[in-house]
């Protein structure tokens, strides 16, 4: 694993995050001068594409806010406690696929193939995102507000599929930042 | 197997959770991770000596605080705890470090210099993962004394998943274990110690934190004395997700007086106050699950 040592500029590395969106407004952002903050004497930074907490912490919140939508539309109470009962449900729903995938899914591939998949994160991110995409194609023609939400959820997969073309356009700058931080 | 024991599995410190959460750290997409973590902290919760304990040690730390602020906090500590035991399983399965800030490097630097140290520090931010750093930075050896786990099975399992370049000792003989770390320190290797916490059958020196009396293991205190070498409190906090910082405090010297309880006592008081500078600031990343004062003492 890459580390960069005393550049307080490589945590807006676009290579210290996942999505692609979040990787072209990281290079946008990208300043060479950030000073190292104050009362830290070294930093040691890890390049990780899942590194970046503002980034997780915004898609996990704009997918579980999504989510908590759509449970409320189909739970058969007023709005107040539909949204209620769904923020409290959605943390535990949303982690069933992960039970079923983990847990019985791939184990069963183990089993008939005779692999020894452990570390599930790529499909487990695939199935998810291709559960949201399911979900936010049926409430897209539900009644507003949960339309605007699926439509939402939309227009975040258009806007990161556009940035991942304009951030391959850009692979030369890309390398030049990282260049500038030691890597 | 006997009923019992297969219940076990699912006692608090049972060996299902840390199963499970090895698992989880190789399922749960990255995304969705926060709010996992927030859904099983809450849960969590419901551990009731874990949960007590922890506010016990809140109204000593915040004294007047109210009980409902407390619940409130002790859910952040329980949060905080839940975001390192997943970033030290990480670290092992997958081998991601995350991002390291230090502060008070010369202490630190003075450290990796000197030949033999004891390194005193609590049961704060990811022990394994500061014991790595230690190991990646110094060319010392980093020797992890921690006691065993209660569990059986629990501790089979932590023992097949320890990290690499750390070697790990138990203290269950503390007469062979001292013998042990004698040399280890001669050597000029560096012996890593939670100071904050005393279990059964360690022996203790009586100490006073946050007001309140207190014990701290006597080991460190003792050997620091024989080979004189200097303590270093160090203390590992989580700044964020997957952001952790080293906090470098002055070293402590044992000096050796013609009382010996005189020097471990002042030495021991100089720890007390760093340990309660830190707590104090970081009250939610202290993972002190259990009263650190007895009932009726406090």
């Amino acid at each position: 694993m890459k580390v960069v040592r005393d550049r307080a500029a490589a945590t807006r590395l676009p290579s210290r995050h996942r999505f692609a969106l979040a990787r072209l407004i990281a290079l946008l952002r990208f300043r060479p001068d950030v000073p190292t903050p104050a009362g830290i004497d070294h930093l040691m930074l890890t390049i990780d594409r899942d590194q970046s907490a503002v980034e997780i912490y915004a898609v996990s919140f704009w997918v579980i806010g999504t989510a908590v939508v759509y449970l409320a539309a189909i739970l058969p109470l007023p709005a107040g406690w539909a949204i209620l009962v769904s923020i409290l449900a959605t943390g535990l729903l949303m982690q069933v696929p992960v039970y079923v995938i983990g847990g019985v899914l791939v184990p069963l591939w183990n089993a008939v193939t005779g692999a020894n998949i452990e570390n599930n994160q790529k499909v487990q991110s695939v199935a998810f995102m291709t559960l949201m995409v399911i979900a936010s194609s049926y409430f897209g023609v539900a009644p507003p507000p949960v339309r605007w939400v699926a439509w939402l959820f939309f227009t975040v997969l258009a806007l990161n599929a556009a940035a991942w073309v304009i951030l391959t356009a850009l692979g030369r700058r890309v390398q030049e930042v990282e260049r500038r931080c030691g890597l | 197997m006997t009923r019992t024991a297969w219940w076990r599995r699912f006692l608090v410190r049972g060996v299902f959770w840390r199963q499970f959460l090895r698992w989880a750290v190789l399922n749960i997409p990255i995304w969705v991770e926060p709010a996992a973590i927030a859904w099983w902290s809450l849960l969590f919760l419901l551990w009731g000596p874990g949960r007590r304990g922890v506010m016990r040690n809140l109204t000593a730390i915040k004294p007047g605080s109210w009980s409902a602020v407390n619940f409130l906090r002790c859910y952040r500590v329980f949060w905080n705890y839940a975001w390192t035991i997943t970033d030290n399983v990480r670290f092992k399965e997958l081998h991601v470090v995350p991002d390291w800030e230090f502060t008070g490097w010369r202490a630190f630097e003075t450290m990796q210099a000197s030949g033999g140290a004891i390194l005193l520090t609590a049961h704060m931010g990811s022990y394994d993962l500061g014991a790595h750093l230690f190991s990646e930075t110094s060319g010392h050896r980093v020797i992890v004394v921690r006691a065993p786990e209660s569990d059986p099975q629990t501790r089979a399992f932590e023992s097949t998943h320890q990290p690499d370049g750390v070697r790990v000792a138990f203290n269950v003989n503390s007469t062979d274990l001292a013998i042990d770390l004698l040399h280890a320190i001669r050597d000029g290797e560096i012996i890593a110690v939670q100071g904050d916490r005393v279990t059964e059958g360690i022996t203790a020196l009586p100490a006073t934190l946050f007001g309140r009396p207190a014990r701290v293991p006597a080991g460190p205190f003792a050997l620091a004395l024989a080979t004189g070498a200097p303590i270093y409190p160090i203390f590992i906090i989580r700044g964020g997700r997957r952001r952790y910082r080293l906090l470098a405090c002055e070293p402590i010297s044992v000096r050796r007086t013609r009382s010996r309880d005189e020097a471990l006592a002042a030495a021991v008081a100089v720890w007390t106050g760093d340990l309660e500078h830190v707590i104090r600031t970081w009250w939610y990343q202290w993972f002190q699950f259990e009263p650190y004062a007895a009932e009726s003492e406090s």
